[in-house]
């Protein structure tokens, strides 16, 4: 009885020990998938925006929202062609829009460092749009994913910037039934490496 | 009597041999012998002038005769001639087993422009003998139709002023075994556009097949350049029905020897084998020479492609041992389809010589065109062009003759690819070249 007490005593005083932030978060993301690296081994600008509370200045937690487009370019396999096949393969165009809820943990470390590891789930919008006749050209769907992210907030008064790197975990199955086409499992893992600009109420 | 006087002679042995029936000079009297002998006979005619006019009209031969010169005159003592427009043939063929021979025949009107020496009623005829004749002519020596017929030995003189289509010999269709040898042919130059030594046609649909053997004749040269020696102008027969050969002809101051010239058309598969060897061109036209043989029309039909007279060592030309004096195609439009003068042909119409050659270099690939959710399982058919003249390629699917595709021939690799494909599934091709509307022989691959 006296453990929760002691429980609840904690978390209803730090209910009133907490801060606010947002934070706008750019980086540069790209796939980690071995077709969909192939497809576009490109690293390109995403954009993100968040806003997280901190308890007892350890426990957080944060709504993410980011937008990821690139273009790529169908590959070929199996390819022992005697002719050159790159004329014969057609952009594609990738967008992503990512809703995320991410719990986190700090470790202050003082002079203003804040070290955190962040963990949680992403809500994601997959619109995919094929320029080639052959398939079908515009894939839509929404799946979930998973995400781990390690930054460090550097605090200068109540800005703060956030290098941090993120890695997520998205896998989603299609069927396409607009082409005589192979259905293949979608595989849009991605890293990205940026640095938020934030400030804290 | 006076004017008609009929001496016949009835051998011993006239139910072995016929009977001779002799002709006198005259007028009109050769007509009337005709048609008085029977089968077998020997109509002669002795040495003078045996004058024809439209009033005894032709003379129809429509049964088996022999008509000569006296064998005991000196050779071609015997003439048979007319000036009278109106008699367009002086003599008429209408039957086989005929002979000609030992005679001079001139028909020397000089305005009509259907005048004929000898003609021809009906075809289907065999065993016709033109020989050792001397043939004046205003615009046709001798004209035959479907028939098998012998025309050696003769001189052919285009005696007239008239601006005519000057021909020696007319063949319309060939039926059996026919030659034309040993002759010579005195060009005139009243007209050199039109004239030619012998042309053949197939006016009226007369069909060739057999053989015609065009052998040591010889043009003696005008003063300008004539026409053609030989024009074949439209071909009909069966497909290789027709062995045709000009062998060791002598000729000068033409502007194309041996012309085959067909509207596109008619079919070119007619000819079983062409030899043209030993024939001797000594034409030095200042800008025009065809060749000594000269293609001006000709379809190759598909399939299968007819020839590469150049290198296809199955092509059904044969040449050989011709010396040619122009070693090169001068004629505006023209084009050498053969080192030197020997081949000529009208760029205007297409390279007739062109076999169509058959892929050799086909291969058949599958692969996926990976995007991120799906593949497209993509059978692939790459070849190189077998030559630049190829136009494009025709594209088979499961069986040759499901067309499927056309596609244009370019550089280096062609490609088709055939998208959509299923896993699992085998499928066979068929790529062929096209050039010029032929087709060559198709190649096929089968995926995966």
């Amino acid at each position: 009885m006296k453990k929760i007490l002691f429980i609840t005593f904690f978390l209803v005083s730090s209910a009133f020990a907490f801060e606010t932030y947002v934070e706008f978060k750019p980086g540069a993301r790209g796939f980690t998938g071995d077709i969909t690296n192939e497809i576009d081994p490109n690293w390109n600008v995403s954009y993100g925006a968040q806003v997280g509370m901190v308890w007892c200045k350890r426990w957080g937690v944060s709504l993410n929202y980011s937008n990821f487009h690139t273009e790529g370019r169908s590959i070929i396999e199996n390819n022992n062609l005697p002719f050159n096949v790159d004329p014969y393969t057609h952009t594609t165009d990738i967008t992503l829009n990512n809703l995320d809820v991410i719990g986190n943990g700090f470790w202050p470390i003082g002079c203003g460092l804040r070290p955190y590891v962040g963990i949680g789930p992403r809500i994601s919008f997959v619109a995919i749009h094929n320029d080639s006749p052959f398939v079908d050209q515009k894939v839509e769907k929404t799946g979930v994913a998973g995400l781990i992210v390690i930054g460090m907030q550097m605090s200068k008064g109540c800005f703060f910037l956030d290098p941090f790197i993120e890695y997520t975990f998205f896998r989603m199955s299609f069927d396409h039934h607009d082409a005589e086409v192979i259905d293949f499992d979608g595989n849009f893992d991605t890293v990205q490496i940026g640095l938020g600009i934030g400030v804290r109420f | 009597m006076k004017k008609l006087i009929i001496m016949t002679c009835v051998s011993l042995c006239g139910s072995l041999f016929g009977a001779i029936v002799s002709v006198p000079p005259g007028v009109d009297l050769l007509q009337g012998a005709i048609a008085g002998a029977i089968p077998g006979d020997t109509i002669q005619l002795e040495a003078g002038i045996h004058t024809m006019t439209s009033g005894g009209g032709t003379a129809l031969v429509d049964k088996n005769l022999i008509i000569q010169g006296n064998p005991i005159d000196p050779p071609l003592s015997a003439t048979v001639t007319t000036s009278d427009d109106a008699l367009n043939v002086m003599m008429t063929v209408a039957s086989s087993n005929v002979t000609f021979t030992n005679f001079i025949i001139e028909h020397l009107a000089q305005t009509s422009s259907s005048d004929t020496a000898f003609g021809m009623s009906g075809n289907n005829y065999s065993n016709v003998l033109y020989d050792n004749l001397q043939i004046t002519y205003t615009e046709t020596g001798i004209t035959s139709s479907e028939s098998s017929l012998s025309i050696t030995n003769n001189f052919f003189d285009s005696a007239s002023a008239v601006t005519n289509d000057h021909r020696c010999i007319i063949l319309s269709g060939n039926l059996g075994t026919s030659i034309i040898t040993d002759n010579t042919f005195n060009s005139k130059t009243v007209d050199p556009n039109g004239t030619i030594f012998s042309l053949l046609t197939s006016n009226g649909g007369d069909a060739y097949s057999g053989s015609l053997a065009m052998e040591r004749n010889e043009l003696l040269a005008g003063e300008d350049p004539i026409k053609q020696f030989f024009v074949m102008e439209s071909f009909a027969g069966a497909p290789g029905s027709f062995a045709f050969s000009t062998d060791g002809n002598v000729f000068e101051n033409v502007r194309g020897s041996f012309i085959f010239f067909s509207l596109v058309d008619t079919p070119a598969n007619l000819f079983s084998s062409m030899s043209m060897n030993n024939n001797v061109d000594s034409s030095n036209p200042p800008s025009d020479y065809k060749g000594l043989v000269a293609f001006d029309g000709i379809v190759i039909p598909p399939p299968p492609p007819l020839y590469d007279i150049a290198t296809d060592p199955n092509s059904i030309f044969s040449f050989s041992g011709n010396v040619l004096t122009v070693n090169a195609i001068t004629e505006p439009g023209w084009a050498a389809a053969a080192p030197g003068g020997l081949l000529g042909y009208d760029t205007a119409v297409y390279n007739p010589f062109f076999l169509v050659p058959s892929i050799t270099t086909l291969s058949g690939n599958q692969y996926t065109e990976r995007f991120l959710t799906q593949g497209d399982l993509v059978n692939a058919l790459s070849w190189e062009s077998p030559d630049p003249a190829i136009d494009s390629f025709n594209i088979y699917k499961t069986v040759d003759t499901n067309l499927i595709a056309n596609v244009p021939a370019v550089d280096g690799q062609n490609v088709y690819l055939d998208h959509n494909q299923k896993v699992g599934v085998t499928t066979t091709y068929f790529v062929s070249a096209v050039s010029g509307g032929s087709e060559g022989t198709k190649v096929s691959v089968t995926i995966p």
